[in-house]
């Protein structure tokens, strides 16, 4: 007879294992990275806004930095996408090995 | 068909299943080279725009090409290569903020850049490559 239950319980306890881990850090991590980023962009700006008061930028290249804070906005969202991506691609290759491995020791 | 070979075969087919769908592009040491190879090249040109841009023009031209190049090469890469793609674009975007847009102003001005912007873009443009090296240095290594 078959043992599929128990390569699929085997597989299943491996697959909760893995998404734990991975959701943990990215939590973690985009958290950090999220105020991380906007702490920045608020210590530039305001850094800017005070060079332009003070007439070392004009108005034209205070502007020209605050719109590369959005793209980099834009960037930053961007990453955070594609690291989520990486995540899913972590966990499909962690997957794949955990089912290698699975089926290897019932055989 | 007995069950050691049916258990091989289904674990085959789930874990071919789940190879033929990846969600992004792994990780590319050209990809990577690139794109810290241009983060100093930019870094230093950006710091010659204390001068005139007639004195560097065949500098803005050459850097202008190889970001070129890196946003084709990355196109190229496909669909699942969309982040990448996007975050190249935005650098080189010329009516943008960033690197496309300061080499434009920069020419379009023809006139040195004054030392607070260039610290300014300098930061900007810096953290604009640093989110692509970070992308591609996460990307699953086969």
């Amino acid at each position: 007879m078959l043992d599929f239950d128990a390569f699929f319980k085997e597989l299943k306890d491996g697959v909760a294992e893995i998404a734990q881990k991975e959701e943990v850090n990215f939590i973690r991590e985009a958290s950090s990275d999220g105020a991380a980023f906007l702490n920045a962009v608020k210590a530039d700006v305001k850094r800017w806004a005070k060079q332009y008061a003070e007439g070392k930028l004009s108005k034209e290249e205070f502007e020209f930095l605050v719109k590369g804070k959005k793209d980099l906005a834009k960037m930053d969202a961007l990453t955070r996408a594609g690291l989520a991506a990486i995540r899913v691609e972590r966990m499909r290759a962690a997957m794949i090995d955990l089912i290698i491995t699975t089926a290897g020791k019932l055989i | 068909m007995d069950s050691r070979a049916l258990k091989s075969l289904a674990a085959l087919v789930i874990a071919a299943l789940l190879a033929g769908c990846a969600a992004i592009t792994g990780y590319d040491p050209t990809s990577y080279k690139t794109a810290t190879d241009l983060k100093v090249e930019a870094l230093i040109l950006i710091e010659k725009a204390q001068d005139p841009p007639a004195q560097h023009t065949a500098a803005i031209e050459s850097l202008r090409m190889k970001l070129r190049q890196a946003l084709e090469y990355e196109k190229g890469k496909g669909e699942r290569n969309r982040v990448s793609k996007e975050l190249w674009s935005t650098l080189v975007n010329p009516n943008g903020g960033l690197l496309g847009g300061f080499l434009k102003k920069w020419e379009t001005e023809k006139r040195s850049q004054s030392p607070a912007f260039l610290e300014g873009i300098s930061k900007n443009v810096e953290d604009a490559f640093d989110r692509i090296i970070e992308m591609e240095s996460h990307k699953v290594k086969d």
